[in-house]
């Protein structure tokens, strides 16, 4: 029973995409396909800028929105507090999509099932709607999410919200790290140095 | 200006129908999506990334003989157990559907046909030892990609024969840079960065150019509250971890150097024991340098004079803990006019804060000495270079030998000097500036074999073209890595021949040497493996099983000398004096001014990306294609008067190309630059690739830097203006 | 662009069309109580039923993974009263056994007692508001406002009016002269429609900056087509103005009604007037549906 978080530091962020990458691969994802990707803000005028990068993916929210709207409750919580879905539930409305602040949702399409290896899981997981979900059957495995292994700068810290001794606890304090869009009220659990 | 850019609904339709095509090249996973124990009973195989020429360490995952995923080894100096994006694109080249999958002979038509391994070698080797007799040795070049297996097999195929001709792509890369240190510190150092208190970058951007130590490095400098100056005309991918940015005018990066140079002088904030005791000639240099003062260097590289002093003052209070960061291509890898002139610059300011070979400086460390059978033939005399570097009197007399003047190529086949040549893994064609003059050179070769895994620009006019196995495909040669940790790494087949006729490159080179009476110099892989490391004292058993062995550390801080003439830090080179220069570094105008009105086109590499191979890996071209990171950088009051807005399709022209693609307007770059990121503009017709925007190769003439015989790649004007204005 | 397009867009303008075209059935009845409307009635409680049952199949169709394994509908009300999927597929599928009961009554021409009209009314408005509401619930900036729900259901009505005239002027031309003061009430519909949408739009261009780039997108850019010719001209005004004539001319010659003219004024002319007219409010309807969904731009997150 753990609370899992993570904390996402966009200073040391290069915008590398090696996160998503990784992550498609994990999870096992065609090439347009993703559950991470990036956004880009540019401030102030030459030669006085600041570019900022944002990769964001389910934030994994203590109220998810996407819980609350989808019909069938293919969309819950874990134990753990990981927000994952019951592909064998979900029919694919995208009502979850479309509620969740975030835009973490992404409809898997056929093309990777009709060639590859997915045969057999295609039917089970065509058109449904899906979404980081922490790489779950790592994190039960005692490893890390694919993201977090991958990337170079160490701006990914995933771990254990409700340990306060955890480096993740400890680095969003001491990196006064929030989360994205707090006032949208669903309480997201990946929080943000910027 | 308040810039979001949200528009990955839209993209991901955009792209759906690209997917279906996309999926056959892609199905690592094993919808693991809730299939979490097949990845547990996978086997983990210890391979080093192709993604780049970094050669990072990984583990490659496979489950049921397909690659499900790829981890970084933390044994490994350069990855420590990441990796970049483009390992996780490029971990499926084997799947893709462009492979070449038999030798291929270009007919009197000019298609290419499939024949047999027999026949491609008896063909070439006939053909080979025809020219040779008629023209000599030194009419065969060989282009490699600088690995241990390339020196083992292909240097020493070509040695064998009697050439020294001996390429890579570093002449678009790195030549100035190489020929500037090779002659001020006697080799490259790398600097401390992890341990510096202040680094100053110049074009050099480890969040772009990615080799994953590198960023670490950076990473816990930042941590550890160290000061970082990014000197670049574009606000890079590793700007977020700097300091301060400084936007210079692109092609003033010497000014900048001379004039910290000039205050670190005046000021006397330089170690003047070290530059008396171990520079050679530094009263020259002193005395040369007086007149570089910052409001001198303010007007060539539009910078302040404040932030001028402020760099140099930063740098001289924290030496020896500072340092000018030895970049890469970046800026004065081989870009302008005077970036040899630049690097030698880059090596004398490190030098003026004595950190040469001392923690947090600019470090010299040796990797472990691989060595081959006893029993194996050596090469006899070999002749000399074609390109002259390193020889007295020749035009190229200062370039650097190890790698010499590639693109110089087209010439010496015009003069006759070159008939014949092998390429494996590189593409000079389309990596060289001016791709007119590069295909007519290359044609003009009576035998070109290309080895390599799909077809390149190159392998488009060769003769023969030779299927290689994919990375995953095959074991390489044992290879050692510098650094304070020195390492032993080891590339393992992991995954069986996707197309059964591919060969590994050791295998192509020793057959058709067996095949050419030249097996005496060779012997198989396994062979060669066994003895490097039995000579090294350590297992190949284990390094098969680990990937990488961490060797004792052999290096020693403190100076120990330099590896140039006279031994010393030459603050003055003779070399240059004879090769026509002056041998204190002096400010040497870039070749091109750019005309009111025109940009000058300025490059560099995005981190999902390698040279101009990648953009054909599925994974990687999408990312391209969902961020358009195929647009042209330019600076938002230029756009402005142009007209232009941002996502606006402009034209790039010059009197030698004219060419579309999309405008990133942006305040984060200098107003007289534009970027263009140097991987995309592919002409060999490709699965993803093909049609994906604009080579910087096609704006820059045919031309050398008059030092060290570089391309000059910057050193172009363009006029952009919108499309259809 | 969300992850809802098209196809969600025809779904809530059918149902919007459905629940309209019913509420003009009991309109005839208890609001116009004109036995002459017997055949409007008929024909607009009727035709609500394969509209809506066209709307949910095509939610069907667009909720692929239940499309693919069709055991996975049974889960859809699954998270009652939660989430406005599982209560307005519930209010709507209701509805829709409603209509295939009342449809049947009025087939067999039985007595259709009151609950059931109150009940198909009730049922009707929720079809109606819940168009509006399952996507003014979602976190879009641009869907975020309390007039959505109402102008979608005031659309979906006055859209319904207008379908459930064509389809009883197919059947019966004579009735065109008696549904004057239905299309009084259309008209009020059609006008505060236009006002519902002129105060959405003001009222998200200055809420929310992503909101305002969706109107911006709406009147200038790349919907302004749609909006302003689709929407605004064809659905607003056209209706608007010719209703308005209609009425106007119809107050001048109302006392002296009698048979023969009547059957004079529903010519040929007039039953064409009244399909392009009707047809050009159904346009309309469905443009504004389509815009609605197409404007939507995610929350910016990176404030
Ligand atoms: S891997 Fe790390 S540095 Fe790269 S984009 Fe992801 S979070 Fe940023
Ligand atoms: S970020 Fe979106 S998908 Fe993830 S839990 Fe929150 S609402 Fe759901
Ligand atoms: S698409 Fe699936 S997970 Fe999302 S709301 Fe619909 S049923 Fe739930
Ligand atoms: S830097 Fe990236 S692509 Fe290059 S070798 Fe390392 S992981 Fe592979």
């Amino acid at each position: 029973m753990a609370r899992y978080g993570m904390l996402i530091d966009t200073i040391k962020c290069v915008n590398c995409y090696a996160c998503s990458l990784a992550c498609q691969t994990q999870n096992g994802l065609p090439d347009d396909e993703n559950f991470i990707y990036f956004l880009e803000k540019e401030e102030g005028t030459f030669p006085n800028v600041k570019r900022d990068f944002l990769p964001v993916q389910c934030q994994h929210c203590d109220e998810p929105a996407c819980e609350e709207v989808c019909p069938t409750g293919a969309t819950y919580k874990d134990e753990d507090g990981i927000v994952v879905l019951d592909n064998s539930k979900c029919i694919g409305c995208k009502y979850c999509g479309v509620a969740c602040p975030y835009s973490a949702r992404v409809q898997l399409h056929d093309s990777m099932y009709k060639k590859g290896t997915y045969e057999d899981a295609g039917r089970e997981y065509n058109y449904t709607v899906e979404k980081c979900r922490f790489c779950k059957e790592l994190v039960d495995n005692g490893e890390q999410p694919a993201c977090v292994t991958t990337c170079i700068s160490n701006a990914r810290i995933f771990g254990d919200l409700d340990d306060p001794e955890s480096e993740l606890s400890k680095a969003i304090v001491e990196k006064k790290a929030k989360p994205l869009r707090a006032d949208l009220g669903t309480k997201p659990k990946i929080y943000y140095v910027r | 200006m308040l810039k979001s850019k949200m528009t990955r609904r839209t993209f991901l339709k955009a792209s759906a129908i690209t997917g279906v095509v996309a999926a056959s090249a892609s199905y690592v996973g094993r919808g693991n999506i809730s299939d979490a124990s097949s990845i547990q009973d996978a086997e983990k195989i210890p391979n080093l990334c192709n993604g780049c020429s970094s050669r990072c360490g990984m583990t490659v995952t496979v489950s049921d003989g397909r690659v499900v995923r790829v981890d970084g080894n933390p044994l490994h100096s350069r990855s420590r157990g990441t990796l970049c994006g483009r390992a996780h694109g490029a971990a499926l080249l084997a799947y893709h559907p462009d492979r070449l999958t038999e030798p291929l002979k270009k007919n009197e038509n000019g298609e290419f046909e499939p024949i047999s391994w027999e026949q491609a070698y008896k063909e070439i080797g006939e053909k080979l030892q025809t020219i040779i007799n008629e023209h000599g040795p030194d009419s065969f070049a060989y282009f490699q990609n600088p690995k241990r297996v390339q020196r083992l097999y292909g240097d020493r195929f070509v040695e064998a024969l009697g050439s020294a001709n001996i390429f890579s792509h570093n002449a678009s890369c790195n030549l100035s840079r190489d020929t500037g240190f090779k002659h001020v510190l006697g080799g490259v150092p790398s600097g401390d960065v992890a341990n510096a208190k202040v680094t100053l970058f110049i074009g050099r951007s480890y969040g772009d150019g990615i080799r994953p130590s590198q960023l670490q490095n950076l990473v816990t400098a930042k941590d550890n509250g160290s000061k970082i100056y990014i000197v670049d005309p574009r606000l890079n991918s590793t700007s977020n971890l700097a300091d301060e940015w400084l936007p210079i005018k692109p092609g003033t990066d010497l000014a900048l150097l001379l004039a910290i140079a000039n205050v670190l002088i005046e000021e006397n904030l330089y170690d003047k024991e070290f530059c008396e005791e171990h520079g050679n000639r530094f009263e020259d240099f002193e005395r040369e340098m007086k007149q570089y003062t910052p409001e001198w260097a303010s007007d060539k590289t539009d910078l302040s004079v404040d932030v001028i002093k402020q760099v140099a003052r930063d740098l001289g209070e924290n030496r020896p803990k500072a340092i000018v960061e030895q970049s890469w291509k970046g800026a004065f890898g081989c870009n302008y006019e005077n970036s040899t002139e630049t690097a030698r610059m880059v090596g004398l300011v490190n030098a003026l804060l004595g950190n040469i070979n001392v923690d947090g400086g600019m470090l010299f460390t040796s990797g472990p000495s691989l060595e081959s059978p006893d029993n194996l033939k050596e090469p006899g005399e070999l002749k000399p270079r074609v390109d002259g570097a390193g020889i007295k009197g020749e035009k190229w007399y200062l370039a650097d030998t190890a790698k010499g003047v590639g693109n110089a190529v087209p010439d010496f086949v015009k003069e006759g000097k070159l008939k014949a040549a092998f390429c494996q893994h590189h593409n000079p064609v389309r990596n060289h500036p001016d791709y007119e003059v590069m295909k007519e050179g290359y044609e003009g070769l009576d035998l070109l074999v290309v080895v390599d895994i799909w077809m390149s620009e190159t392998a488009e006019v060769a003769d023969y073209v030779l299927p290689e196995s994919s990375w995953l495909e095959r074991t390489e040669a044992v290879e050692g890595l510098g650094g304070k940790t020195p390492t032993v790494n080891l590339r393992v087949q992991a995954i069986d021949k996707i197309h059964p006729k591919t060969k590994n490159f050791s295998e192509i080179m020793s057959e058709l040497a067996d095949e050419m009476g030249l097996s005496d110099y060779f012997t198989d892989l396994e062979t060669e493996n066994r003895t490097a490391c039995e000579k090294l004292g350590i297992s190949y058993d284990e390094l098969l099983e680990q990937g990488t062995i961490q060797l004792e550390s052999t290096w020693e801080p403190g100076y120990q000398g330099s590896n140039t003439e006279s031994g010393k830090v030459e603050f003055a080179c003779q070399a240059f004096e004879d090769a026509g220069f002056t041998a204190v570094p002096k400010w040497v105008e870039p070749k091109v001014t750019i005309p009111e009105g025109e940009f000058r086109l300025i490059h560099g590499k995005q981190n999902i990306h390698s040279h101009t191979y990648s953009t054909n890996i599925p994974k990687l071209a999408q990312i391209s294609k969902e961020y358009n990171l195929d647009s042209v950088w330019i600076n938002k009051k230029r756009a402005d008067e142009l007209g232009i807005k941002d996502g606006d399709p402009v034209i790039i022209e010059n009197e030698m190309h004219t060419g579309k693609t999309t405008a990133k307007v942006t305040e984060a770059i200098h107003p007289e630059a534009a970027f263009y990121p140097s991987h995309y503009g592919s002409r060999a017709s490709l699965t993803y690739n093909d049609d994906n925007g604009l080579s910087i190769n096609d704006y820059t003439p045919h031309q050398y830097e008059a030092m060290s015989g570089a391309p000059n790649m910057m050193e172009t004007s363009v006029q952009i203006k919108k499309d259809g204005a | 662009m969300t992850m809802w397009g098209m196809l969600i867009a025809i779904y809530l303008f059918l149902a919007g069309i459905s629940a309209g075209s019913y509420i003009t059935g009991i309109l005839c009845d208890w609001y116009v109580k004109d036995e002459r409307l017997i055949k409007l009635r008929k024909a607009a409680i009727w035709l609500a039923t394969p509209v809506l049952g066209l709307g949910l199949g095509i939610l069907i169709f667009d909720a692929e993974a239940g499309l693919f394994n069709p055991w996975r509908m049974a889960f859809l009300f699954n998270n009652l009263p939660f989430s406005m999927m599982s209560t307005g597929t519930l209010i709507i599928t209701l509805f829709f056994f409603l209509l295939v009961w009342h449809g049947w009554l009025e087939f067999k021409n039985k007595f259709v007692p009151n609950w059931v009209k109150v009940t198909g009314l009730v049922l009707a408005l929720g079809t109606a508001a819940y168009t509006g509401l399952l996507i003014g619930l979602a976190q879009v900036p641009f869907w975020n406002t309390p007039m959505l729900p109402i102008l979608f259901s005031v659309s979906g009505v006055s859209a319904g009016i207008a379908a459930a005239f064509i389809a009883g002027v197919m059947w019966d031309k004579s009735i065109i002269e008696f549904i004057i003061p239905l299309k009084k009430v259309h008209l009020g519909l059609l006008v505060f429609e236009a006002f519902l949408l002129f105060s959405l739009l003001y009222v998200a261009a200055s809420r929310d900056v992503t909101a305002a780039q969706s109107v911006s997108m709406i009147l200038t850019g790349e919907l302004a087509l749609w909006f302003w010719g689709g929407l605004v001209f064809i659905g607003l005004v056209i209706p608007i103005t010719s209703e308005s004539i209609e009425l106007i001319k119809h107050k001048q010659v109302e006392p002296p009604l009698d048979l023969n003219l009547q059957h004079f004024s529903a010519g040929k002319g007039e039953v064409m007037k009244l399909y392009f007219v009707e047809g050009a409010t159904i346009f309309g309807g469905f443009c504004l549906r389509l815009i609605i969904i197409s404007a939507a731009i995610p929350i910016n997150v990176m404030l």
